[in-house]
């Protein structure tokens, strides 16, 4: 046996470096001159000085804790979140945030599913939105001003290590950054992820002709009111009445802003493809509205209840509308 | 309690230094072997396995239904 | 017996460093364990739980782990070269700077100050300051072990050159980043590449402080205590070889299924699984050790902690590539599993090993006996106990996690919402809590016990005469 190796202590310390730079080099640093650990999408944009300020907040809170950013290619994971994530998708991140635990949800495709206001309000408190959520409160963001010149020194940095062009920040951009807080950073930052890839498309695409198969059977009915409770009132508010700035009423005649209503099909279109699914449909809705897309993490048939359910909601409604009208113009009201 | 000087001889038993237990080296050999036959089944420029592939496959499957 | 002055002040000054960090370590896992099934003890922005837990992972890993290897290596080499270290007042340095810098870390961690890698999450300046200590630690080492009066080095001098090895590179690779500030940095590496440099680093982060030491202490101080030499020398070199062979290739195996190639993350699954072997080799040699004679389990009370100690190494060294393969990954990883796999790891191998050379250390550095078997027993089995119930509550509840996860309806759609999931997990949050308190009574009691054998050990000193071994 080479036994001399044990008596002689600088060999064996030479000997262990290579045994461990073995594998080293193979896995690690050999990766590093491969195309495939440095691809970037197409779609894939650098951040602004906002989202980066508001990337700052997510590292400094430890988000990466409790949450993922990297959906998985299996089944349920791009059911319950969107596509799986690509290697092109992270082509800024320094480090990355991929996280190793999902106390709360992943947030690979968080951005564009829900409107800005929802997040500052979910953000303040969570439990006011999920009762039973663990999350910690942030509120303290919103009192927090941004530096611009801190910003500025971070942005510069990570625009150093891309090739020219990516970053194009000019100074008005940081200057404007005094009169935001961190919290509009962090919801910023928020919706920055997941921007480059396409989201869920409506399941099997947009077709109004599409005609409820439960139709307004009182069982729908009842299942939808009990669907929408649990995934639509966070936004749409308990009787569908909508939330100023976070999600549009269901119960009146606009219909993703536009007057008019439309048939079931655009509904569920909607409800299983998300804000996607709106310019399939030719109409905007709120400019910076969040639509999240259900399908997937909905059964067809429930998002189908949920239809029964507003329908004959706003058949209740305008039952209602006259009775309604009488009682404002009763004397001493002040409408 | 009689105490072991802190000579690497007395630290070890010289009648069985030499053994390597039969059980244990079926589990080394045995762990290279499947590692041999692992490491084919998926790589994707060995076996042909991806796991976007799978993917694709399960998405498929369960469209399928 | 001891003809040397060795320099057991510094090494008992580690010592006593590693359990403060670790009580306070505890401390902080407990209050994160009831953050997260109540929010309302989020009590300030600098209190919230993602900053506290990444003060609860260094303060054990690098305060109690590390402080303690510090200490125990500087034990072990000066027994093992029969000569006292070379640079003892650059030992002392280095055990003052040790604390400043960790106290500046959980300082700087609860301000936010972070780099988001796993175990290597303080900023740059902090970076700077642990190479220094490093070096300090590792010129140590070497000059003393190079002067050694032994010519033959012993199994744990081998796991000990490889840990200061490995962990300076490991470390000087994975921290490099570009500052952007006096407490902001960004990693050098991005995206993908960045989240494989990570993993390389914090896997073997596990290997070289969390395995290679404690096996250091494993190999020196079972045959010291129990009286009976390692059984088998030959299957201590094959295993000390192929151990760090393979562990610098596993580190893939905590991305599996992400956007790593996945050539990567099945080369590092391989070399995973395959590291049942090394492992069990020391677990092998460990239980023929002791085969030898079991009755010193009964006899002597230290023996059972190094073999509930090893037998939590070797479950662990299953469990863990087990994890790996992807058709088990798919189902625990991103869960609760994981924290339980990795408090069995800590709790039960780590902290066991390390509280049972302790043990053994503290008293002869006094020339006296240990304060009380009893309460180093009921220490035994109260961390025994809340290891095995959190980590048994970890492992149901994740496995529920990740099944309710999968759940598909009949049309493809997802049965239950991320909601219903984490709901299910408050009953066992809770339990983990209670198993934590446990785990940290019995703590206590080691503590006090330690403590207690350091009074005594004074105050046979200060009563002559008493040829007490001579102290520096």
């Amino acid at each position: 046996m080479a036994g001399d190796i044990y008596r002689k202590p600088v060999s064996f310390a030479l000997m262990a470096a290579v045994t461990v730079l073995v594998g080293s080099i193979v896995t690690m640093a050999y990766p590093m001159f491969r195309a495939e650990m440095h691809e970037k999408l197409e779609k894939l944009r650098a951040f602004t000085p906002l989202e980066l300020a508001g990337r700052d907040v997510y590292q400094r809170e430890g988000c990466m804790g409790c949450h993922t950013q990297t959906v998985r290619p299996l089944r349920s994971e791009v059911l319950r979140y969107g596509d799986y994530s690509k290697a092109g998708e992270f082509y800024f991140d320094r480090p990355f945030l991929w996280g190793s635990k999902r106390t709360g949800p992943d947030l690979a495709r968080e951005g564009g599913k829900r409107p800005d206001a929802w997040h500052a309000r979910h953000y303040a408190d969570p439990q006011a939105v999920t009762p039973r959520s663990n999350m910690p409160r942030y509120a303290f963001l919103a009192q927090a001003r941004l530096d611009p010149s801190e910003a500025r020194a971070h942005y510069r940095v990570l625009a150093s290590l891309s090739p020219k062009g990516q970053w194009t920040a000019t100074d008005a951009d940081f200057a404007a950054l005094s009169q935001k807080t961190e919290m509009d950073a962090l919801i910023a930052y928020t919706q920055w992820l997941g921007h480059a890839v396409q989201r869920r498309q409506a399941a099997g695409g947009v077709d109004l002709a599409l005609a409820n198969p439960l139709g307004d059977s009182p069982r729908a009915v009842a299942r939808g009111a009990k669907v929408f409770e649990e995934n639509c009132a966070v936004c749409h508010g308990a009787e569908g009445h909508g939330e100023t700035q976070i999600a549009p009423n269901l119960m009146d005649d606009t219909f993703l802003g536009v007057k008019g209503d439309m048939p079931d099909g655009a509904y569920f279109a909607l409800v299983t493809g998300g804000s996607d699914a709106k310019a399939a449909l030719g109409r905007p809705g709120l400019p910076d509205g969040g639509m999240t897309a259900f399908g997937g993490q909905l059964s067809n048939d429930d998002i189908w209840a949920v239809i029964s359910w507003i329908r004959a909601q706003q058949a209740h409604e305008r039952k209602e509308a006259p009775a309604l009208e009488q009682t404002e113009h009763l004397p001493g009201g002040k409408h | 309690m009689s105490e072991i000087p802190d000579t690497a001889e007395a630290m070890e038993n010289e009648e069985t230094a030499h053994r390597l237990p039969l059980g244990w080296l079926v589990l080394f050999f045995g762990l290279i072997a499947w590692g041999v036959v692992y490491l084919w089944l998926y790589t994707p420029a060995l076996g042909g396995w991806s796991q976007a592939g799978a993917y694709e496959k399960a998405a498929q499957a369960q469209q399928a239904q | 017996m001891n003809e040397y002055r060795y320099d057991n002040q510094t090494v008992q000054g580690f010592i006593l460093s590693a359990i403060f960090w670790g009580v306070v370590g505890i401390v902080i896992g407990l209050l994160i364990s009831i953050q997260l099934w109540a929010p309302a003890a989020n009590l300030a922005p600098w209190l919230t739980y993602g900053r506290l837990r990444p003060v609860h992972t260094n303060g054990l890993a690098f305060g109690l782990g590390v402080g303690a290897i510090f200490g125990l290596f500087y034990y072990i080499v000066m027994r093992l070269c029969r000569r006292p270290l070379v640079f003892p007042r650059l030992a002392r340095l280095h055990l003052w700077l040790f604390n400043a810098i960790i106290a500046a870390a959980a300082v700087s961690l609860l301000a936010g100050k972070t780099q988001s890698l796993e175990y290597a999450e303080l900023e740059w300046p902090l970076d700077v300051a642990i190479v220094v200590i490093w070096v300090m630690f590792a010129v140590n080492v070497f000059a003393t072990v190079i002067k050694r009066k032994e010519e033959q080095m012993y199994v744990s001098l081998w796991y000990v050159l490889a840990t200061v090895v490995a962990v300076a590179i490991l470390y000087v690779v994975n921290n490099a980043s570009v500052p952007a500030g006096l407490w902001k940095s960004y990693h050098a590496y991005a995206g993908v590449n960045s989240a494989n440099v990570q993993w390389w680093y914090g896997h073997n982060a596990v290997g070289f402080i969390f395995t290679t030491p404690i096996l250091a202490m494993f190999y020196y101080f079972l045959p010291k205590t129990t009286g009976l030499p390692i059984y088998s020398h030959r299957l201590s070199i094959v295993s000390f070889w192929s151990l760090i062979f393979a562990y610098l290739w596993t580190g893939a195996h905590h991305l599996v299924y992400t956007p790593l190639p996945d050539w990567i993350q099945t080369l590092a699954i391989v070399f995973t699984l395959f590291l049942i072997a090394p492992s069990w080799g020391s677990v092998v040699n460990g239980y023929y050790t002791v085969g030898a004679d079991w009755s010193k389990m009964r006899t002597n009370y230290l023996t059972k902690f190094f073999v509930l100690g090893i037998t939590f190494y070797g479950l662990q060294t299953v469990q863990g590539p087990t994890q790996a393969l992807r058709v088990v990954s798919q189902l625990i990883h991103f869960t609760d599993w994981v924290p339980g796999h990795v408090h069995m790891g800590t709790m039960g191998w780590v902290t066991m090993t390390i509280c049972a050379s302790i043990y053994y250390v503290i008293p002869r550095i006094h020339g006296t006996e240990i304060y009380s078997e009893k309460i180093a027993n009921a220490h035994f089995w109260l961390v025994l106990v809340g290891q095995l119930l959190f980590s048994i509550t970890m492992w149901i509840t994740g496995i529920q996690q990740g099944a309710l996860w999968k759940v598909q309806n009949a049309d493809g759609s997802l049965k239950y919402s991320f909601m219903d999931g984490l709901v299910k997990n408050y009953p066992y949050w809770h339990t983990r809590t209670l198993a934590g308190i446990v785990f940290a009574v019995g703590m206590l009691l080691f503590v006090y016990n330690v403590l207690k054998t350091i009074q005594k050990g004074k105050a046979l000193q200060a009563s002559p005469p008493s040829p007490a071994p001579a102290a520096a």
